[in-house]
């Protein structure tokens, strides 16, 4: 085992400039949640029935020692965020996935963000084989959004929506478990959230859940009826039959879920007697270059996380510029690919080669996206750089363990989809604050675009004013850099959020010991390939 | 000569004896009960045997006879004292290591025990009229069973008009405890010690004393804090307290341990007898450690036979030892016994005998065995230097789960009036522990709990991609419930909403090093379920955690008014009938735990609904007692 030395140094101007850089973003990334966490103080009293926020809902639902693994936390459209939390957490010491509406976000209603959520909700659910959740108190569908247009998120035609209802029914077919509590009304859509879970809590005087509301019910047959009769808890669970559990309060509603999973089939003891790493994350504050445009060493990212520091490096000294290890998080074994800038066609090779070794092995994969794409040029088609890269995105479709990937600096063109990006079927992906993800780069977005205006207005014959065209270019560039921004990206819901760089290994860790739940079982399609 | 013991008694004492006997070749067998399995003596003794109670007299002499014993120590206690049973071991041929019968019975009869004090002029404060003849200016005065002890059958009268209720009830009480109903009176002394002189004889006329012990502090008749020799008395009047003893000894031939125990006026040092014990009794430890004679040993010697070699003027006392007696009783909850298991116990290794205790790890307390769990004993040149080494056992020493009086304990050694000795047996009687306003205990045992639940180890508890997450612990402490808001800053560090730091330093086993802010405090701790205890410089601490479950459930028993009981016991009283209507604050069962009577009053206005307990009835925690539904139903769910 080599003994890593690490080259940061922390009283350097450019690391302290870097660090600045960074502190704003992470100071952008706090400010967002401080405007959305609930209340400091738990509104619950001893002696009063009340109505919890989301968030105390959520922390009373899960173990009180349990880390929460929050989804999407930054979707929404700029303006607010989505009405409603996805997250997992330690429910009875087996993780769950929980999704709950917000009722203080538009009343929870069902926007495009929160579709958005309640999909990866259920997908994460399946993809794990964890129980699910869902803490209902919706407004239902929105009706705004069937003319509001978001600038990027459009909400579907009502006809191609219904798909988390058919997936809320594969899951428990899946032998998955699902469970709703409903906290407030749940009308026509979301009443069926009740309706087809595997277990349903209602709350007195609070749960109200039917197919059409006491003002609809009067337009559409004229009888006056309240909501209480119409769809009350007491009705559900005396008469109706929609109703298992009929609960004083939402403490006991809670508690009554818990004991529901406490029945469940136990999931693993987790492993938890692992070393630390001897190096900090928060080193790491300081380490990239805002454009991305100086090169780091990832290796300097790996020691941080993996479990006493060490890792073990596979074919060091053939393509460099992805460094492939096997280490241990959290006391499981790993597989990491990380990317050391741009990929080289024998860098591609390695890391197909080792993707097939990870699934012989049968451990789970983590990317690390640093990459801005392949490398072009002559020289590298001739060598088959498009052969190569489609070897790798080839390995990584056809993965059969976990992929867990982090977007810590760059990550452009067919680089993200080779490392497992999130149309890749990854199970989690998270992003730095300073990460940047698309096409390409801006610089190249403005000069492409460039280049086929000026070969246009060629073609046209037409003058082109170079102030109009710097102006134009400059447009571009700000364009793409919004677009390419991790904030954007994680707003629409093109990640499952981003973390601060100093939760890496907790974030790792934990995705880690998720989807090592299950046995693992990689592909065995094939013998490994030497690329 | 003894060849093999039986040893009737548990605990601390039984070990003590098998120790003794040890030393001399003896062969032990011990007897144990089934509540009594953890007990100390049940896991050192390589022999025992099974029996109902450790006072069960047949079964122990079908013991006796069956494993071939040929003598039997009683320890302490009731059987120590029994004459009859004295006489039944004798009379199967076997050796009673104790004074000879007739020597047993003066002694454990009141009345004569007064008669031999008055034919040796030592002083009394028998009342020798009958009772029509008491007059108030008689009063205050005790009523003492004639065969009472240990503190029980004996009961303070303050005037005429109360005498006869009170004489009939410990009547009934000594019939019950000792079976005879023969009591005696007693002028009362209000400010005086209590003394006593330690005897040891033997078979062949030889009689000496080991000098005194004081064992002035004292609760509800119970020594607590005993010490030898006692501080304070001229030495003309140690001598005739010892020779007044060593009459009465002499008088009767007395040839085992025993011990003379007389009231004395610290001002003006006038002393009389109150009683004689033909017994060891809990406190011989501190003679022992200040004459260096091990009585135990000779009391097994002399009960073989042998000739005492030791003279009176070889018995010399050097320092000072004290004796702490530690009792599950609650001194915070009126002294409330304490029943349960010990569920951490971490005794000062050092500083005191190991085997002076009766209790380990998992052993139950309950009404069916001696509250006392064990003593520390200390030894020093000097009393202050004896009192420096028993605070430094009381604070190395922690016992978990039971409520225990060490905290008393401490205050009282630390207390000016103990250690200028100027005290008698009121000075500590209801002595409170000061209320410890300044310390709160919230943060620590915050803290505490998180450290002893979820071991800081690396990995993300209370974590969030948010951050900081807050999280509250409700926890109640005394009488008071709090929430307490704190977040994990990271895995060492707690963080409060004032801004409180606590990280920890270090954490082996209950051992806990934790840094409040500027402060570093070593604490001993540990959490069982929901049971949280720790403790420092500043007291023991005890906090029960609410998780949301016990929450609901304190709930939803509100709901049903029904009243549960305390304490485990038994129901001696039933002071409300059915449909009654009472009042809050009305008496409504009398339990009996100990040797407490528990009260269990209404908790609000309303009407008896049901009383699910008879009188006679043993009851565990818990158990419902009765129903006392409120005058107006307030649960609308039962209106509707």
């Amino acid at each position: 085992m080599v003994v890593f030395s690490s080259k940061i140094n922390k009283n350097d101007n450019v690391f302290l400039q870097r660090q600045q850089y960074m502190q704003s973003l992470l100071d952008q990334l706090d400010s967002f949640y401080a405007h959305q966490v609930g209340s400091l103080k738990p509104t619950y009293d001893l002696d009063q029935r009340s109505q919890l926020d989301v968030w105390t809902r959520i922390y009373k639902l899960i173990d009180h020692d349990s880390p929460f693994l929050e989804i999407m936390a930054l979707a929404g459209d700029g303006q607010r965020p989505a009405g409603a939390v996805c997250g997992l957490g330690k429910v009875k010491q087996r993780w769950v996935v929980i999704f709950a509406s917000d009722p203080k976000i538009l009343g929870g209603t069902l926007t495009v963000y929160v579709y958005q959520k309640w999909a990866r909700a259920l997908a994460i659910a399946k993809d794990n084989r964890l129980p699910y959740i869902s803490l209902v108190e919706s407004a239902g569908f929105d009706l705004r959004q069937t003319q509001a247009l978001d600038k990027q998120l459009v909400m579907p035609h009502f006809g191609a929506t219904g798909k988390e209802f058919y997936d809320l029914t594969q899951l428990s077919s899946a032998g998955i478990p699902t469970i709703a509590i409903v906290f407030g009304s749940a009308t026509a859509g979301g009443a069926y959230q009740p309706g087809l879970s595997d277990y349903t809590i209602f709350i007195a005087s609070q749960s109200q859940v039917y197919l059409a509301g006491p003002p609809l019910v009067k337009a559409a047959t004229g009888q006056t009826v309240d909501g209480e009769s119409l769809g009350g808890a007491r009705m559900h669970c005396h008469q109706s039959g929609l109703g298992d559990y009929y609960c004083q309060d939402e403490i006991e509603a809670l508690m009554t879920c818990r004991t529901i999973v406490d029945h469940f089939e136990p999931q693993n003891a987790f492993n938890t007697s692992f070393n630390p790493p001897k190096f900090s994350l928060e080193d790491l504050l300081g380490w990239q270059d805002p454009d991305h445009k100086a090169p780091v060493d990832v290796k300097e990212l790996i020691v941080r996380f993996v479990d006493d520091s060490e890792f073990h490096v596979f074919k060091p000294d053939f393509g460099p510029e992805i460094e492939c290890v096997f280490a241990r998080l959290y006391g499981h074994e790993v597989g990491i690919i990380g990317n050391q800038g741009v990929i080289f066609p024998n860098a591609s090779k390695k890391a197909a080669h080792f993707i097939q070794l990870c699934n012989q092995k049968n451990c789970p994969l983590i990317f690390l996206h640093n990459t801005t794409g392949f490398m072009v040029g002559k020289t590298y088609e001739e060598a088959g750089i498009i052969k190569n890269g489609a070897q790798l995105i080839n390995a990584v479709s056809h993965s059969k363990v976990p992929h867990i990937t982090l977007v810590f600096g760059a990550s452009y063109g067919a680089g993200t989809y080779a490392m497992s990006g999130q149309a890749f079927d990854n199970r989690f992906i998270f992003s730095w604050p300073n990460a940047k993800m698309d096409v390409m780069g801006d610089q190249q977005v403005a000069e492409v675009l460039g280049t086929l205006k000026e070969n246009k207005a060629k073609r046209l014959n037409q003058p082109i004013d170079p102030q109009s065209h710097q102006a134009y270019l400059a447009t571009i560039r700000q364009s793409a850099c919004e677009n390419a921004n991790a904030f954007t990206k994680s707003r629409l819901c093109a990640d499952d959020g981003i973390i601060h760089p100093k939760d890496t290994r907790h974030v790792l860790g934990l995705c880690c010991e998720i989807v090592s739940k299950e046995p693992i079982k990689g592909s065995k399609a094939y013998g490994v390939f030497r690329f | 000569m003894i060849r093999k013991l039986l040893i009737v008694n548990r605990g601390e004492i039984a070990l003590r004896i098998h120790e003794a006997a040890q030393t001399l070749g003896i062969e032990t067998i011990g007897i144990y009960t089934q509540w009594d399995e953890c007990c100390t003596h049940v896991q050192q003794l390589s022999q025992l045997c099974v029996v109902s109670s450790y006072t069960s007299k047949e079964e122990i002499l079908a013991i006796a006879e069956s494993q071939r014993a040929d003598a039997i120590h009683p320890g302490y206690g009731f059987l120590a004292e029994d004459s009859e049973f004295v006489e039944q071991v004798l009379n199967l041929g076997l050796t009673w290591v104790g004074p000879h019968i007739k020597a047993h019975r003066a002694l454990s009869s009141k009345s004569q025990a007064n008669a031999l004090a008055d034919a040796q002029k030592v002083p009394t404060l028998t009342i020798n009229r009958p009772i029509k003849t008491l007059k108030e200016k008689d009063f205050p005065l005790m009523i003492k069973a004639e065969y009472g002890g240990g503190g029980r059958g004996m009961c303070r009268v303050e005037s005429l008009s109360s005498f006869q209720k009170e004489y009939d009830f410990i009547q009934k009480e000594s019939l019950h405890l000792f079976g005879d109903d023969h009591l005696i009176l007693e002028s009362f002394k209000s400010n005086v010690r209590h003394i006593e002189v330690q005897l040891l004889g033997d078979q062949h006329g030889h009689l000496i004393h080991l000098y005194t012990r004081d064992c002035s502090v004292q609760r509800r008749h119970q020594k607590i804090i005993e010490s030898a020799p006692a501080l304070g008395l001229s030495p003309k009047t140690e001598q005739a307290i010892c020779s007044a003893a060593l009459k009465m000894g002499r008088a009767l031939q007395y040839d085992s341990v025993g011990t003379i125990e007389f009231l004395v006026d610290p001002v003006t040092e006038a002393f009389w007898f109150i009683e004689g014990n033909p017994r060891l009794q809990v406190e011989h430890g501190v003679t022992e450690q200040v004459t260096g004679v091990d009585l135990v040993v000779w009391q097994l010697r002399v009960a073989s036979g042998e000739p005492l070699t030791l003279s009176q003027d070889m018995i010399h006392v050097s320092g000072h030892a004290i004796q702490a007696r530690i009792y599950a009783e609650d001194p915070k909850q009126q002294w409330q016994p304490s029943f349960g298991q010990i569920l951490f116990f971490n005794p000062s290794q050092r500083l005191i005998q190991k085997n002076a205790w009766s209790i380990q790890l998992d052993s139950q307390i309950s009404n069916f065995v001696d509250p006392m769990m064990g003593k520390m004993i200390v030894h020093a040149s000097s009393q202050v230097t004896a009192i420096g080494k028993l605070l430094q056992a009381l604070n190395e020493t922690h016992i978990g789960g039971i409520a225990n009086n060490m905290d008393w304990v401490r205050e009282i050694i630390t207390h000016t009036d103990y250690r200028s000795g100027h005290y008698t047996t009121k000075r500590f009687e209801g002595f409170k522990l000061p209320q410890k306003s300044s310390f709160s205990p919230w943060k620590i045992a915050t803290a505490l709990s998180l450290i002893l639940q979820y071991p800081f180890q690396e990995y993300p508890l209370h974590w969030s991609i948010r951050g900081q997450r807050w999280s509250t612990l409700r926890m109640r402490y005394q009488d008071q419930i709090q929430h307490v808001l704190y977040c994990m800053r990271d895995n060492q560090t707690i963080v409060f909403e004032d801004q409180t730091t606590i990280s920890l330093i270090d954490h082996k086993i209950s051992d806990v090093t934790l840094q409040i802010d500027t402060l570093r405090l070593k604490v001993s701790a540990f959490l069982n379920n929901n049971h949280l205890e720790f403790k420092c410089e500043q007291g023991t601490f005890t906090l029960t955690i609410l998780t949301d479950q016990a929450i609901q459930k304190i709930r939803s028993s509100d709901h049903q008014h029904h009243l549960c009981a305390p304490i485990p016991g038994t129901v001696i009283k039933v002071l409300c009938d059915h449909n009654q209507v009472v009042s809050k604050g009305d008496d409504l069962l009398v339990i009996e735990a100990m040797k407490m009577h528990h009260v269990i009053k209404a908790p609000h206005s309303g009407s008896i609904q049901s009383i699910q307990v008879e009188v006679g009835q043993v009851i565990g925690v818990g158990e419902q007692l009765c129903q006392v539904n409120p005058e107006k139903a307030v649960d609308p769910d039962l209106v509707a």
